[in-house]
């Protein structure tokens, strides 16, 4: 769900840029420094920002129309932490505003902390309780997958309420129509995009499961977010 | 798969030869009055302005532009459509009686939604100007001027590369794909679009390590270098530019307000 350029007021359109850019600054400080322990970090990290951007511009055919498309940011959360994944989506979302006219450049902090901080922050949170809780990795990915694309149609929601309050009712009716109406296509998206991440997790497990340990090394090494 | 990015006209539009910080000054500028007007008929100056640009100035052909425009008008339209129920004020213009509740148009919601649209019609064009004659490459240099911290430039460099070798691998997957009815039912298009995103992220993968050994082979220390090669910024451009801006400022601080937030 992507906020068009233009349709939040000006105080909103700051307020998003203020909150989001703490989390982002943050995410850079961490990629710098994982960079300097680990030269390899930087193309594989360049990969998978460039993986959720063709993911993105490729449509799902035949589901729910136009709009539907996988964001994929909660299992980048996963794989690299949120912080660092805040500083993805943000390139990202430059670029599907400048490649695709999705999105835009005035309400680029609004859709950072959506698409980039608040669903991967949950997504992660999700995929973190799952394994504690001793469920197994599939049903786990599903789980984070869809967490992290309901707290952004909800964060969305939300940005559109406060910045536009029903005049009967305020911030909360605004909120409960925003998502309702959001809800017919949001909700079933995050179970399709929930099966898709999941099925292209089997896929790879299936076909080259060295990439995923790899991967994991990585994130061990790393220091926890 | 429609493979036409934006970009593409960025590299072949009639304003090739203008500085690009410029046309970013530009686009940015009418995005900002867009969000400054009010008045329903200065953002419609607005809209037409950032058209006029892209359309008339940089030459793009108007079939593809009203293409692209067309991508926001779902969310225009349900945005909008909401916030004239949501908003109440003025004059009752027309009241229906539904199922799930009684449903009021009044002067004020009506008058919202339409500069709700109106600004992002207007937003949005400002920003196609922008993504249809600049070539993203031409910015790279500019962001790092601008501060942005080397590492992020550099992994937006990489991005921008490994963006147009993971469409062309997906465009071809999905072309073999779809050629073996693939996406006919909704249960096989999940699977089979699964797979197609596996396929994608194995050959990612193998990019990311053929570049490491690339760069590596290259004496890579760190540090990437963003191409700093770019047309000079000329008065007449500059005087153009400021001709855009200055009148729809006027227009847009001296208008009496419309009724937007």
């Amino acid at each position: 769900m992507h906020i068009m350029e233009g349709f939040l007021p000006p105080i909103w359109a700051a307020f998003w840029f203020a909150l989001a850019l703490p989390v982002v600054a943050y995410g850079v400080h961490r990629i710098r420094r994982l960079v300097a322990e680990d030269r390899q970090l930087l193309p594989l990290l360049a990969v998978s920002g460039a993986f959720i951007f063709v993911l993105s511009s490729l449509k799902l055919p035949s589901v729910t129309g136009s709009s539907s498309h996988p964001t994929g940011t909660g299992a980048g959360a996963v794989l690299f932490g949120p912080s660092v994944t805040s500083v993805l989506a943000t390139i990202v979302l430059v670029y599907q505003a400048l490649f695709l006219a999705h999105g835009g450049f005035t309400t680029l902090g609004a859709n950072v902390f959506s698409m980039g901080i608040a669903g991967p922050a949950v997504g992660y949170g999700v995929y973190r309780c799952c394994r504690g809780l001793g469920i197994g990795t599939c049903p786990a990915v599903f789980a984070t997958a869809v967490a992290a694309d309901l707290a952004t149609y909800l964060v969305t929601s939300a940005q559109l309420a406060l910045a536009f309050p029903a005049t009967t009712g305020g911030v909360l009716t605004s909120l409960v129509t925003f998502g309702g109406i959001f809800a017919l296509t949001q909700v079933p998206l995050a179970v399709i995009e929930g099966l898709v991440i999941t099925l292209v997790f089997r896929y790879i497990v299936t076909l080259r499961g060295d990439v995923l340990e790899r991967l994991d090394g990585l994130r061990r090494e790393a220091p926890s977010p | 798969m429609d493979h036409h990015l934006l970009e593409t006209c960025a590299h072949e539009n009639a304003l090739g030869q203008v500085n690009p910080q410029l046309k970013l000054v530009l686009g940015l500028g009418l995005m900002l009055l867009a969000l400054a007007a009010t008045a329903p008929i200065t953002l419609a100056f607005v809209f037409l302005a950032a058209v006029g640009l892209t359309v008339g100035a940089a030459r793009i052909p108007p079939g593809l532009y009203l293409r692209v425009l067309a991508i926001p008008v779902g969310f225009v339209v349900v945005s909008s459509a909401l916030l004239v129920v949501l908003t109440q004020g003025g004059a009752v213009l027309a009241a229906f009686d539904l199922p799930f509740g009684r449903l009021v148009l009044t002067e004020a919601g009506v008058m919202l939604g339409l500069v709700q649209g109106l600004r992002t019609f207007a937003g949005m064009a400002a920003l196609l100007f922008v993504a249809m004659t600049t070539p993203m490459v031409s910015l790279f240099a500019t962001a790092s001027r601008m501060g942005v911290p080397a590492v992020v430039v550099d992994l937006a460099m990489l991005i921008y590369r490994f963006i147009f070798v993971l469409l062309d691998e997906a465009s071809s997957v999905l072309d073999a794909q779809t050629s073996r009815l693939a996406y006919g039912r909704p249960r096989g298009s999940i699977q089979a679009f699964s797979m197609l995103a596996g396929a994608v992220f194995l050959r990612a993968w193998r990019s990311a390590d053929e570049l490491v050994l690339a760069m590596d082979a290259r004496c890579y220390d760190g540090q990437l270098e963003p191409s700093t090669e770019q047309p000079p910024l000329r008065l007449r451009h500059a005087l153009g530019a400021a001709g855009v801006l200055a009148p729809l400022l006027l227009v847009v601080l001296l208008w009496p307000t419309g009724g937007g937030p």
